[in-house]
């Protein structure tokens, strides 16, 4: 079911009324969510099924003996490893022995990870296990969060489901608005943006650059629909969870405006960063693996590793493996720079970590390394930047040169940034505050009518979330 | 108690009003900007009702069609996808009848294959007129029933019909109750049938209500949303999820199918089945009709007979030879628009005229398709004009 569709903004509807007008508010989301992950299929549902019930089965005897994590844990990486990356691991070693069309279930890369999180902090004593199971398959299975993040831990929701089959989850009117508001935010960037610039990435990526210029837009436009694609997703997912009353945590909080790639990861899904950063890094990090004198060089493997790790977590394909290997490449570079020069100015800061981003989302976007490699070439090439009239029949995208066309689309590019600064500013204190005042009926009919009319108009070209197919 | 219900209904309203006016000026500003070209916008609404097909484009209405590929369509002063022109004229004058492939709306009206036949002929012959008579899901009566009233209208000098032969062989040519169709009379004979005349919904259309509803169509963004959402069904993305954006080019596969071309070959030469060898003789015989009322010469360029198999040269060798003295026999011409086309780009480029982006071989004419169907067109009505002069 995606997010973006009339259907789910009437699932959602009548969900929210029986959560209203029902004292069982618990098993209204309960019973919502196994409907809305039954529209997955059978075999999504059932495997589903058994990673819940072998993770409700794990918690007690991982409370009592820390031991029982790793059986635990290695069904749930098992079953990740099974069905999202069987092909990709026996091609690595030079067997084919799967069929290359494998379909990933739905959401198994984020559930997994929030399962395995749950399970890790029972074993450090910073979570309780659940005695019912029904209050744990919410736990694992709401609809709001449950295809593509955020990856919430136990101290985030845990207790907010446990309220919520008490009868002692109050829902704030204030966040019924805000709810409404984030919701009508994500379908913005998902309608208007992302999905407008997917046919023309689609297009350059399919066809190949025919010039620096038309490989630079291309980067340039895949950085941000992927942004607005998945931090789109995120504001419907953290909306529609506000109308129950439940908080889930910020996904994004305008990365492209970062000023260092560290700060890009404190801001771009954080959920998942800050997963890989508690349960990957921090253990690589302290292992006693090194004398005192190597530690710095284990510092640095272990983010290495950790992003490499990210990249491979998108997919199953090195092309992620790259990606992520030059994030953490890139992280290292900074803490060495800040340890020896004195950090750059802010603007130049942004500059080098956005162009970073640029470049290294190639990778990201292609279908595997020998093409991003070409694609890197041609960005890097300087050549063909406006392909005149004579050369158009060269292969491959190319700029149309038809007087104004070039300016528009540098402005255009622009104005993406714009707004993306604009969207900081809808963040701030004071926008908040301007926000709550205005708070009430209003306001709210204002933003579920825009909302449900950005969902009537009709979809030219199927753009699915991106994120659902990690 | 009741003032707090009057202000809260008020809120209420007041909140719809403002997110409809703001989706309104939102959607106008991007429709009048460059914007247009990338961000999303309501589709063009196009039809209205007709007496005699039951629908046809609306006189003067433009905007973006988005099916397939983003293009700017107009419709002319007399209600056609065409540039506007005056009834009279001096010189020659062709009209070109067909369905979606003639209409072109995935190109702008200066590229669609009926103007580009019209800008080469007209360069060789100033004055020379080829008039754009195609209207999308186009079956053969209402095709019939187009060139009788716009024939009238026109007084062309000469008429093609664009015929996709498989449109012959559909249950739909036989139904009225939307278009112009084929029923049978009390004598058994296939006539021009006009049932949508009493439907409810073609009596809105018609009606003041339906004159305000278009109205409003040409005047607001909303209203086009609401239409546009109507027409696509209200869950129409439930259906569309498991169906993956077309991210990689495919490949266009070529049917050669040993039976491809034998229902075509039952029908036009063995007669069979029945009731369809009663349409096609009620659809040449209602041509011929016109040929003679009117007084001007009618060719059928037939497509969809594929010409791209060495394996089926003899039965569509036979299939052609069958379609020739069937509308020879009734006065008409018979042009192979498929052979003709396959003599001008070749085997292996007869895909490539169709369809956009990923979707390249399967689909409408693209840009170039329509150039060359449009060469194909004025070699057509140049060497008749020619004969006839």
């Amino acid at each position: 079911m995606r997010y973006d569709t009339l259907y789910f903004a009437f699932f959602l509807a009548l969900v929210w009324l029986a959560f209203l007008l029902v004292p069982w508010r618990g098993w209204i989301l309960l019973a919502a969510s196994i409907l809305f992950y039954a529209a997955a299929g059978l075999r999504d549902s059932v495997l589903a099924a058994v990673i819940i019930l072998s993770n409700y089965a794990f918690q007690f005897p991982i409370q009592r003996d820390r031991r029982w994590l790793y059986p635990a844990l290695l069904i749930d990486f098992g079953c990740l490893a099974y069905f999202k990356y069987r092909v990709f691991l026996t091609t690595a070693v030079g067997f084919d022995v799967f069929t290359h069309d494998i379909v990933i279930p739905l959401g198994i890369s984020f559930y997994v990870f929030q399962l395995s999180a749950f399970l890790i902090d029972i074993a450090h004593g910073k979570a309780q296990p659940f005695r019912s199971l029904p209050r744990f398959a919410l736990f694992k299975l709401f609809f709001s969060q449950l295809v593509a993040g955020p990856i919430t831990r136990w101290r985030q929701f845990g207790p907010q489901v446990h309220r919520l089959f008490d009868g002692k989850l109050a829902i704030h009117s204030r966040l019924i608005g805000l709810g409404l508001g984030l919701c009508l935010l994500g379908l913005v960037k998902k309608v208007l943006f992302a999905d407008s610039i997917a046919p023309t990435v689609d297009a350059i990526f399919r066809d190949g650059p025919a010039g620096f210029a038309a490989a630079w837009l291309g980067a340039w436009l895949f950085m941000f629909q992927i942004y607005f694609d998945f931090s789109g997703y995120s504001d419907i997912a953290i909306g529609s969870a506000y109308l129950f009353g439940i908080r889930l945590p910020r996904n994004f909080a305008t990365p492209l405006l970062a000023s260092s790639i560290a700060q890009f990861w404190q801001r771009w899904h954080i959920t998942l960063a800050s997963y890989l950063r508690d349960y990957v890094f921090i253990p690589l990090a302290d292992m006693k693996l090194t004398t005192r004198r190597h530690r710095i060089a284990q510092h640095f493997l272990a983010i290495t590793a950790t992003m490499a790790l990210c990249g491979l977590w998108h997919g199953a394909n090195f092309t992620f493996v790259i990606w992520g290997t030059l994030q953490g490449a890139a992280m290292v570079f900074a803490t060495l720079w800040s340890r020896h020069f004195r950090p750059p100015p802010a603007w130049t800061g942004w500059a080098a970590t956005f162009a970073f981003c640029v470049i290294a989302s190639v990778f990201f976007r292609s279908p595997n390394v020998g093409y991003a490699f070409h694609y890197l070439g041609t960005m890097f090439s300087f050549r063909g930047a406006l392909v005149g009239p004579a050369e158009q029949a060269v292969d491959g995208w190319h700029i149309p040169t038809d007087g104004m066309t070039e300016l528009l689309i540098a402005a255009g590019c622009l104005t993406l940034l714009a707004m993306h600064w604009l969207e900081a500013q809808l963040f701030t204190r004071r926008a908040l505050v301007l926000i709550r005042g205005l708070d009430g009926t209003f306001l709210r009919v204002l933003f579920a009518a825009a909302a449900l009319w950005l969902l009537l108009l009709p979809k030219v070209q199927n753009n699915p979330f991106i994120y659902f197919r990690f | 108690m009741m003032r707090k219900l009057c202000l809260g209904t008020l809120k209420l309203l007041a909140g719809v009003a403002v997110a409809t006016a703001a989706v309104e000026l939102l959607f106008a500003f991007i429709d009048a900007t460059p914007l247009r070209w990338i961000l999303p916008v309501p589709p063009v609404a196009l039809y209205g009702p007709d007496p005699d097909t039951g629908y046809r484009h609306r006189a003067n209405v433009s905007g973006l069609w988005l099916t397939e590929h983003r293009s700017l369509v107009t419709t002319s002063n007399l209600g056609l996808r065409d540039r506007n022109r005056n009834l009279n004229h001096d010189g020659a004058r062709a009209v070109v009848v067909g369905e979606s492939f003639v209409e072109a709306l995935q190109v702008d009206q200066s590229g669609t294959a009926v103007a580009v036949a019209e800008g080469i002929l007209s360069r060789e012959r100033p004055g020379t007129e080829v008039v754009n008579l195609g209207l999308a899901g186009a079956r053969p009566a209402v095709d019939v029933a187009r060139l009788q009233s716009e024939g009238r209208r026109l007084t062309p000098d000469l008429a093609v019909i664009m015929l996709s032969v498989e449109t012959l062989l559909l249950p739909t040519a036989m139904d009225d109750s939307e278009f112009t169709g084929y029923r049978r009379d009390a004598r058994g004979e296939f006539r021009l049938s006009y049932g949508f005349r009493d439907t409810s919904g073609y009596r809105f259309r018609t009606s003041l209500a339906g004159r305000v509803y278009y109205w409003l169509l040409d005047h607001s963004q909303v209203a086009r949303i609401i239409n546009a959402r109507k027409n696509s069904g209200l869950l129409t993305e439930w259906s569309d999820q498991a169906a993956a954006a077309p991210a990689q080019r495919r490949e266009p596969s070529l049917s050669c199918a040993p039976t491809l071309l034998d229902d075509q070959l039952a029908l036009w030469r063995d007669g069979k089945p029945t009731q369809f060898e009663a349409l096609l003789r009620a659809f040449l015989r209602d041509l011929a009709a016109i040929r003679l009322s009117q007084g001007f010469p009618i060719i059928i360029a037939t497509s969809g007979v594929e010409a791209r198999c060495p394996s089926l040269a003899a039965k569509r060798a036979a299939l052609v030879e069958a379609m020739r003295v069937r509308i020879e026999a009734a006065g008409l011409q018979l042009i192979d628009l498929d052979a003709r086309v396959l003599a001008k780009v070749g085997p292996s480029g007869v895909a490539r005229l169709r369809g956009f982006g990923a979707g390249i071989g399967s689909g409408h004419l693209n840009v170039e398709g329509n150039r060359v169907y449009g060469e194909v067109f004025a070699d057509i009505i140049r060497a008749t004009l020619a004969g006839h002069s």
